[in-house]
């Protein structure tokens, strides 16, 4: 049997791992084609420079960070499917299956789930760019005869640009699980990963720097009179890589989350067992931590933002157009925001399902259905506190320069409900989502959980 | 020497309608405190499906299981979970060691799922970490231990809260010879010198030869009982066993013709 063949009845067997990397890519490919089509309509012959440079700045500035956004879901999804998998590939390697093969049939299984969901994106992702521009259009921001103009080159890119992400990201999450010798991997995967590799924290460590550089220049460069756009182009991508780049941390952060919840929640309870339980698997547990990071940073960070700019807008010339405008504004970056939402519920469902076995053994162990799904509330609950707390952080990145750049103060006036509203969110999602989840994972009979 | 365990005409069949799999047909079985019980029988005898409806880990479709004097029909999932905490042990042949929590904490499990954790539990364990000679090792993780080490905490694990019955399915299967007889061992001892009940299920007549008694199992029926085996007798029952049974089957099917 080919590498080839082994990958795609991998893949069959493996659906729950997959369909959270196939959601970000169907859902990332969406949004990222819809931005490319704004591009190429501006970039048509025959719409004046005017109407150009609006939509080319907008596919720019928001397609941007959406790109990142995305190429970061589609990264930690895989990165999930495959740490799941550790054992089963030190196994294969146990029985004769070389490094290089098993890195090769990751690959393999990377670009078929990939190159499937972004296909299937297509047709969503022409007719959000449609909804976007005829949107920009009645906000009076482009002239009323400019049609969507898509021709065949976002489309190519989209899906080129979905396998070349998802294909690094396999890379990447194969090489720490076919690094050390086999017998070392299989010891490896059942002990669990206890400390971040260099490559990770130096990547943070980068990321969190390119925040840092977009916060400063925003302060510095974002006042410019000629372009409107300049603070927001600067602060969006500073929110961006400022939680992307904490997000990298989350496995030390869960860590420290987890000692600290342990010692608020008492000893003897279902709580402690929580909390040990995090500590040794943080590595395990930060790929749901990582996109609650992201959408508390990105959502509070770009939507002060919109809030700000809303505020402004109000003490000037108030119109139908200045509020279509900020409607385009909220609907863009809303989507960005429903789309880190999302990969929230979807790395969820994804890391709980992996998780039957293990709920199975605790049921044996005399856990009542009830415990177990209290538990696993717990687990989310901490998560999202973490969230909240490094999203915050990260969204101050973006908040800070902005507010200083256009008002007097430090910290926005405006929507002070917003950051609370976004925490609420993020709450009930991740623990909604948990409870939901676990729920229906532990129907299974427990000496069926274990066995399978 | 009262009753621990009775079970009373339990069948249990797997699926319905014509996919139905009869894995029990009628089992009426007692099991007196203090002793070790080894049930044994060819593949596909039902000897798992007995151990797992003894233990209230499977439902039976009839019949009554009663552990102590309580019965376990009509308690639901909860209350059988409760019930299996504090009055049933379960050693597995996988030895289903909870794989992020140290071979103590694996110990402690059942007293923290009880809320019962204090300075008597934690001398406990410690003391039962020692008896199956794993006191050394408590703080590593079951990947860290060999399969006979694991097994050794699970064995801990499940005495620990001295429950009415352990049951133990196949708990030498996965380990070599000299691991396999330490836990045989620990178990008799268990039974010996700690006054526990033990229901083992085993196809290894050398496993079941520990115990006090053996009770066959053939085609989800007690078909005979042997009291203070040894294994070569046990062997030949056995063989016996699969003969009838295979005459049996090709008798049914020609019959069904």
């Amino acid at each position: 049997m080919s590498v080839q063949t082994l990958a795609v009845r991998s893949v069959r067997a493996r659906a729950t791992a997959f369909t959270a990397c196939g959601v970000a890519v169907f859902l990332g490919a969406t949004i990222i084609l819809a931005f490319l089509t704004l591009l190429t309509t501006g970039l048509a012959s025959g719409v004046s420079s005017d109407d150009r440079s609006t939509l080319t700045t907008m596919a720019s500035v928001v397609g941007g960070w959406g790109v990142v956004i995305v190429i970061f879901a589609v990264a930690s999804t895989m990165q999930l499917a495959v740490r799941q998998r550790a054992e089963e590939f030190a196994l294969l390697r146990t029985i004769g299956t070389t490094r290089q093969q098993v890195r090769r049939m990751v690959l393999g299984e990377a670009l078929l789930v990939s190159g499937a969901a972004s296909v299937l994106a297509l047709v969503p992702g022409w007719l959000l760019g449609r909804a976007v521009l005829s949107m920009v259009r009645e906000a009076d921001l482009v002239s009323a005869n400019v049609r969507q103009h898509a021709g065949i080159a976002p489309f190519a890119i989209t899906v080129v640009a979905m396998l070349i992400a998802a294909g690094v990201a396999a890379r990447f999450a194969a090489r720490p699980v076919t690094g050390g010798s086999a017998a070392a991997s299989l010891t490896a995967s059942r002990v669990g990963m206890t400390r971040m590799s260099r490559r990770r924290f130096w990547l943070g460590v980068g990321l969190v720097g390119l925040g840092a550089n977009y916060s400063v220049l925003a302060l510095t460069m974002g006042n410019d009179s000629s372009d409107k756009f300049a603070a927001m182009s600067l602060a969006g991508p500073a929110s961006v890589f400022w939680s992307i780049g904490l997000a990298v941390f989350s496995p030390v952060l869960l860590q420290v989350a987890a000692r600290i919840g342990g010692a608020i929640l008492g000893r003897g309870s279902a709580g402690q067992l929580a909390a040990i339980a995090m500590r040794r698997r943080a590595f395990e547990l930060s790929g749901a931590l990582m996109p609650v990071i992201v959408l508390v940073g990105i959502c509070t960070g770009t939507l002060y933002m919109v809030g700000i700019d809303a505020a402004a807008g109000q003490l000037e010339a108030h119109d139908v157009a200045t509020d279509n405008v900020e409607l385009l504004n909220l609907v863009v970056v809303g989507m960005v925001c429903v789309f880190a939402a999302i990969m929230v519920v979807n790395t969820l469902v994804a890391t709980i399902a992996a998780r039957r076995r293990e709920f199975g053994l605790q049921r044996l162990a005399g856990s009542t259905r009830e415990q177990v799904t209290s538990m696993a509330g717990i687990e989310a609950a901490l998560v999202a506190a973490t969230g909240i707390v490094v999203g915050g952080v990260a969204s101050l990145g973006a908040v800070i320069p902005y507010t200083v750049v256009k008002t007097s103060g430090f910290l926005p006036t405006t929507w002070p409900w917003l950051f609370p509203a976004v925490g609420v969110a993020a709450v009930v999602l991740t623990v909604g989502t948990s409870l939901v989840a676990s729920r229906r994972v532990v129907r299974t009979p427990a000496v069926e959980a274990v066995a399978a | 020497m009262s009753e621990i365990l009775r079970l009373d005409g339990v069948r249990k069949v797997h699926g319905a309608g014509a996919g139905a799999v009869t894995a029990l047909d009628g089992v009426t079985l007692s099991v007196a405190a203090g002793t070790f019980l080894a049930v044994m029988g060819p593949s596909g005898s039902g000897k798992s499906t007995l151990l797992n409806c003894a233990a209230g880990l499977e439902i039976p479709t009839a019949g009554i299981v009663s552990v102590n004097g309580t019965s376990l029909a009509g308690m639901d999932d909860t209350q059988l979970t409760r019930f299996r905490r504090t009055n049933i042990g379960f050693v597995f042949q996988d030895f289903n060691l909870l794989p992020y929590l140290t071979a103590y904490q694996n110990v402690e499990l059942p007293f923290r799922l009880a809320g019962r954790i204090d300075r008597r539990s934690g001398r406990r364990i410690v003391e039962m970490l020692d008896g199956v000679s794993m006191g050394h090792r408590m703080d590593r993780l079951p990947a860290q231990l060999s399969g006979g080490e694991q097994q050794r905490v699970a064995v801990a694990r499940a005495v620990v809260t001295q429950p009415s019955v352990i049951f133990a399915d196949e708990p030498t299967g996965a380990l070599d010879s000299t691991s396999a007889a330490q836990v045989l061992d620990l178990l008799r001892g268990a039974a010996r010198q700690m006054g526990q009940t033990v229901v083992m299920v085993t196809h290894d007549p050398v496993a079941a030869s520990y115990a006090d008694s053996v009770s066959f199992l053939a085609d989800g029926e007690i078909v005979s009982r042997m009291d203070a085996p040894d294994a070569e007798a046990i062997a030949r029952q056995l063989t016996h066993l699969g003969d009838l049974v295979s005459r049996r089957r090709s008798a049914a099917l020609i019959g069904g013709a």
